[in-house]
C-alpha cells in the first residue's frame, strides 16, 4: 500500500489488476464518543436516504444501476478509543467498459452522498431528523420479534457500562438526538475528521489526484489523532450471572463473557485469533467437539472475540435443562487451557486454519480492503501476508497459555422460556 | 487404463473467463473453472434433493418420506461409510460444509493445500454411503434443536404461514428441516431407500474452481471413484399440488408481538409464459418485479412516502420449474391500507421506463461479472446458474437483448385471485 497526500487528505492506494471491480472508500476518523454515538450511526443511512441529488431511494438505485450494478455500503470501525464512519463503492473494472469515465463517476457519487444532504436553514432538515429517530425506535421493536438477536443485544447492554456502552442503538442516549446534534455531529465528520481515501483496483494514480482536487479544491488541515487503541469500556466490577426469560422462546440462548485486560498489539491480536479458533473459533474447537459432537447439546456453539469492546464470548443454543452441563464444560475447558492443556496438534491445526483464512481474504476485494485499512490504522502501514504467516508461526503453545491466563469470566447471561425453570 | 482424456465443452463466459464441461458415462454433469490469480480451490457437489422432497415417483412407483429427510441426510452424510470426511479434511487445513435448500442439498469442501488429495477423497466418499445407527441418532438430536432455533424468529413464522395459504402441498413451505414429528420418523430404511434414489450421478452437478489445469482436473474426477457410480436411466420426479387456500387473506392478533407484520404473496401463473425458455421465463420474472417492487422502485418510493412501510420492507422472487411465486413484506402499523395499495399497484402495474430499465439490464450485467471476483462467489453463482437452467455463456447476450415488452409479459400472470396475505397484528 502506497500513501499520497492530495490537499491534505490522506490517499491510500492498493493496486490490483486481480479483480474485475474496484473499490473506493472514503473514511473518516474520529474519538469514540458514547453521547454522539448514535448520531455517528445514524448518519450514514441519513446521507443515503436525505440526499439533494439522488432524492430518492429510485433515483439512486438507477444511478449505481448505471454504474454497472455498483454496490454503495457504508460501515462503522472502533478500536479503543477509534471510532471511523465509513463509505464505500465497489464497481466495475474501467476495462471491461468503453467510453465511460466509471473511476469520476465513481468518485463524485461518494462525494455527493457525503457533501450534498438536504440542509434547511443551515440544518439537516427536520424530516430527515424525525424519520431517522423514528426508524431507530422501530429497530428496537424489531428487535424483539426476533429472539436470537434480541438475546444478544440483552447480554451486550449487560456487560457493558451504560454511560460508556458503544453498540448501537445505545438506549441511554437516544433522546439525545436532535436536529442540532445530528447537524453538529455531521458538519464534526465533514470538517474536523481526519479523511483517509482508500482506492483498490486498476487505475492511473495522477487522475486519481485530480479527481480529489477537483472534489476537495481547498487544503483540508488535518493532523491523524492517535488515539488509545487499547480497550474503551469499563468492566463489570463483579461477576454476574443473569438469567431472562420470555414467554415466546422455544430454546435457550447463553453468552458466557470473559474480559481480556491486555495491551493490544499485533502479536497479542494473533494470539488472541489462534486461542478463539482452539476454544470454540471453528469445527475443530474444543468447545464445538465436546458439546455438540460428544454430548449432543446444541446445534452449534461458538466463541468469538469482539475486539471493538476487548469481550471474549461464548454462545451457544440449547434446551435449558442442558444450559449447566454446557457452561461447566466451557469453564472447564478454559481453566485446563488455562493450565497449559493446549495441544501442539491443535495449535498447528489453528495456525494452518488462521493462515487460511488471511491468504482467502487477500484474494478477495473486500477481504483485501479491510485488512488494509485495519493494518493502517493501527500500524500505518499496509497489511503484509509474509509477516502475518511468520508471525502465526512464531506463536508457541506458552503464548496461548499466557493470553488464557488473561481470561477472567465476568458475565453468564440466559435467555429462556418463561416458566419453564428447572430449579 | 484410463481413455484419452479431452475437454468435452469449452464455454467463453467473460474475455478472461472460460468454462469447461465434462459429463461422466454415468451422467455426472462436471463444470470446472480455473481462476489462476486465487489461492482457494472451492468443491460444490449439488444433490437435486432438498427440502420439498416429501412425495415423488421413482421406476413408477410413488413413494413418501418424511419432511426433512434430505436435510437430515446432509446431517449425516460426512459420517458415512464409518470415516468422518470433517476429522480428515481438517488434517488437510480443508474446510468441508452442506446446506439444504427447498430444492437441492449443496456439499462443498474449500481448500489451498493438497487439492488433489482432497479432491478424490470428496468424490470417492459420494460414490457410495452407508450410515451407521449412531450417527442417526446422534445426529436426530441435534437437528431437533437446530429446529427449534428458527421457531423463535416471527418472520420465518409469517412466510410459512403465507405460504400454507398460497399452496395446500407441504413441498412449497414445508420447513427444510422437517418437524419434531417427521424428524423421529426418519429411520435408517428410509436414509438407505433415499440415498440409492437421489445420490446417483445422473441426478448430481459436480462444480470446482480455483487455480487448476482443467484438464488435470478432469483427469482426477474421471479417476476417482465417482466415475464409478453406476448409470441409472431414471431421477425421480417430485410430484406437486398446486391448490391454494379457500382464505386468501388472514389477520391474526398476536398477544405477545412488539410489531406489525404484514406480507403479500402472489402465485405466478406459469402457464401464460409458454413461450418463453426457462431461463427467459425466469429473468423476465425477476426483472418485472424487481422493476416494479425493488428498493428502487417508484412504487417502493410511495409506499415509503405514505408511510406504510419501514425498513423492514422485502421482496422475495421464487421461480422453481414448476411453480413460482411473489412475496412482499414488511412491518407497518397500517396493515390494512399496506394490503389494498399493494394490491391496487399489483391490479394496475405502470409502464416501463425505458432509461431506467436499461439501468437495470446495465446493473445485472454489473453483479454477474462481480461473481467473477471470488473463487467461493463463482462456484456459488455456477452451481445456481446450472441448476436454474441457465446457460452462462449466453446470459449476459440474454440480459442485453431483453426487452421491455419481454418483460411485460408477466403482466398477464396476475390474477387477483392469486394474491394472498397474511397479517400478524400486535395486540
Amino acid at each position: 500500500m502506497k500513501k499520497t497526500f492530495v490537499h491534505g487528505i490522506e490517499v491510500n492506494h492498493l493496486p490490483s489488476k486481480d479483480y474485475k471491480h474496484m473499490m473506493i472508500v472514503f473514511s473518516y476518523y474520529s474519538k469514540l464518543d458514547p453521547k454522539t454515538y448514535n448520531e455517528r450511526n445514524m448518519i450514514p443511512t441519513l446521507l443515503e436516504n436525505h440526499n439533494r441529488i439522488y432524492d430518492s431511494s429510485d433515483v439512486l438505485n438507477t444511478h449505481l444501476d448505471m454504474l454497472y450494478g455498483a454496490s454503495f455500503n457504508t460501515s462503522v470501525f472502533q478500536r479503543g478509543h477509534l471510532f471511523s464512519n465509513q463509505f464505500y463503492l465497489k464497481f466495475i473494472n474501467q476495462k471491461y467498459i468503453d467510453g465511460e469515465d466509471l473511476l469520476s463517476s465513481a468518485f463524485e457519487f461518494l462525494y455527493h452522498i457525503i457533501y450534498q444532504p438536504k440542509i434547511y436553514g443551515g440544518k439537516i432538515t427536520k424530516k430527515a431528523v424525525k424519520q431517522k429517530i423514528s426508524e431507530t425506535k422501530e429497530l428496537l421493536n424489531t428487535l424483539k420479534q426476533d429472539k436470537a438477536t434480541l438475546a444478544y443485544f440483552n447480554f451486550l447492554k449487560h456487560v457493558s457500562d451504560k454511560e460508556t456502552a458503544t453498540f448501537y442503538p445505545n438506549e441511554r442516549y437516544l433522546d439525545q438526538v436532535t436536529q442540532s446534534s445530528l447537524t453538529d455531529v455531521y458538519q464534526q465528520m465533514i470538517n474536523e475528521d481526519y479523511l483517509k481515501i482508500y482506492i483498490l483496483g486498476e487505475y492511473n494514480v495522477d487522475k486519481v489526484h485530480q479527481k480529489i482536487k477537483n472534489l476537495f479544491p481547498k487544503k483540508r488541515p488535518q493532523t491523524w489523532p492517535n488515539y488509545d487503541l487499547n480497550r474503551y469500556m469499563p468492566y463489570p466490577e463483579t461477576v454476574r450471572d443473569l438469567k431472562e426469560t420470555d414467554m415466546d422462546v422455544s430454546i435457550a440462548r447463553t453468552y458466557v463473557g470473559y474480559q481480556l485486560e491486555l495491551e493490544l498489539d499485533d502479536r497479542t491480536n494473533v494470539a488472541i485469533d489462534l486461542l478463539n479458533r482452539i476454544i470454540g473459533g471453528y469445527s475443530q474447537s474444543k468447545l464445538f467437539t465436546s458439546i455438540r459432537e460428544d454430548l449432543h447439546l446444541v446445534y452449534y456453539i461458538y466463541s468469538s472475540y469482539l475486539s471493538e469492546i476487548n469481550l471474549f464470548m461464548i454462545h451457544f443454543e440449547s434446551d435449558e435443562e442442558d444450559i449447566d452441563t454446557a457452561i461447566q464444560k466451557i469453564h472447564e475447558t478454559i481453566h485446563s487451557m488455562q493450565s497449559g492443556q493446549i495441544l501442539e496438534t491443535e495449535l498447528q491445526r489453528a495456525q494452518l486454519n488462521l493462515i487460511k483464512n488471511y491468504k482467502s481474504m487477500c484474494h478477495h476485494l473486500i477481504g483485501t480492503m479491510k485488512l488494509n485499512m485495519s493494518a493502517d490504522v493501527t500500524m500505518n502501514e499496509g497489511f503484509n501476508l509474509e509477516e502475518k504467516i511468520q508471525m502465526i508461526m512464531s506463536m508457541t503453545q506458552e503464548d496461548l497459555m499466557a493470553i488464557a491466563k488473561k481470561m477472567k469470566h465476568i458475565m453468564t447471561y440466559r435467555y429462556v422460556k418463561e416458566g419453564d425453570d428447572c430449579g | 487404463m484410463l481413455k484419452k482424456v479431452m475437454i468435452v465443452v469449452k464455454k467463453q463466459i467473460l474475455l478472461d473467463e472460460t468454462l469447461y464441461i465434462d459429463t461422466l458415462d454415468n451422467g455426472l454433469n462436471v463444470y470446472l473453472l480455473p481462476k489462476k490469480e486465487f489461492v482457494d480451490y472451492h468443491i460444490s457437489l449439488q444433490v437435486r434433493i432438498g427440502g420439498q422432497t416429501t412425495r415423488y415417483r421413482y421406476q413408477d412407483q410413488l413413494y413418501t418420506i418424511p419432511a426433512g429427510t434430505a436435510h437430515f441426510l446432509e446431517h449425516v452424510f460426512f459420517e458415512s461409510n464409518d470415516i468422518n470426511l470433517s476429522d480428515i479434511f481438517s488434517e488437510y487445513n480443508a474446510d468441508i460444509n452442506a446446506s439444504t435448500s427447498r430444492d437441492v442439498t449443496n456439499y462443498y469442501v474449500s481448500a489451498q493445500d493438497h487439492f488433489e488429495m482432497v479432491l478424490s477423497m470428496f468424490l470417492n466418499h459420494f460414490s457410495k454411503a452407508k450410515i451407521s445407527q449412531v450417527t442417526i441418532e446422534k445426529e436426530r438430536q441435534i437437528i431437533l434443536k437446530e429446529i427449534k432455533m428458527y421457531e423463535d424468529n416471527m418472520y420465518y413464522r409469517v412466510h410459512e404461514d403465507l405460504l400454507k395459504q398460497m399452496y395446500t402441498d407441504q413441498n412449497v413451505w414445508v420447513d427444510i428441516a422437517g418437524d419434531e414429528r417427521s424428524v423421529h420418523a426418519i429411520n435408517q430404511a428410509i436414509i438407505d431407500r433415499t440415498i440409492d434414489h437421489f445420490y446417483q450421478a445422473n441426478n448430481m452437478i459436480l462444480v470446482i474452481t480455483g487455480p487448476f489445469d482443467p484438464t488435470y482436473v478432469k483427469k482426477l474426477v474421471r479417476e476417482s471413484k465417482i466415475n464409478l457410480m453406476p448409470k441409472k436411466m431414471d431421477s425421480p420426479q417430485l410430484i406437486f399440488d398446486f391448490q391454494g387456500q379457500k382464505d386468501h387473506h388472514i389477520y391474526q392478533v398476536k398477544p405477545n408481538q412488539s410489531v406489525t407484520y404484514f406480507a403479500l404473496g402472489l402465485d405466478i401463473d406459469l402457464s401464460m409464459l409458454q413461450t418463453l425458455s426457462v431461463s427467459q421465463r425466469r429473468l423476465a420474472i425477476i426483472m418485472f418485479f424487481q422493476y416494479f417492487f425493488d428498493e428502487g422502485s417508484s412504487n417502493y418510493q410511495t409506499l415509503k412516502d405514505k408511510n406504510l412501510i419501514n425498513y423492514s420492507y422485502n421482496i422475495n422472487i421464487h421461480v422453481h420449474q414448476d411453480y413460482a411465486y411473489f412475496t412482499v413484506s414488511s412491518e407497518t402499523n397500517y396493515p390494512k391500507k399496506l394490503k389494498s395499495s399493494l394490491m391496487d399497484m399489483l391490479m394496475n402495474i405502470g409502464h416501463i421506463d425505458e432509461d431506467k430499465f436499461l439501468a437495470g439490464i446495465r446493473g445485472r450485467i454489473g453483479h454477474f461479472i462481480g461473481y467473477f471476483d471470488q473463487s467461493n462467489a463463482i462456484n456459488h453463482a455456477l452451481s445456481e446458474f446450472v441448476k436454474k437452467g441457465y446457460q452462462l455463456e449466453k446470459y449476459i447476450d440474454h440480459v442485453k437483448h431483453m426487452k421491455a415488452a419481454d418483460v411485460n409479459m408477466i403482466k398477464k400472470t396476475i390474477k387477483e385471485d392469486a394474491i394472498y396475505s397474511m397479517t400478524y397484528a400486535k395486540k
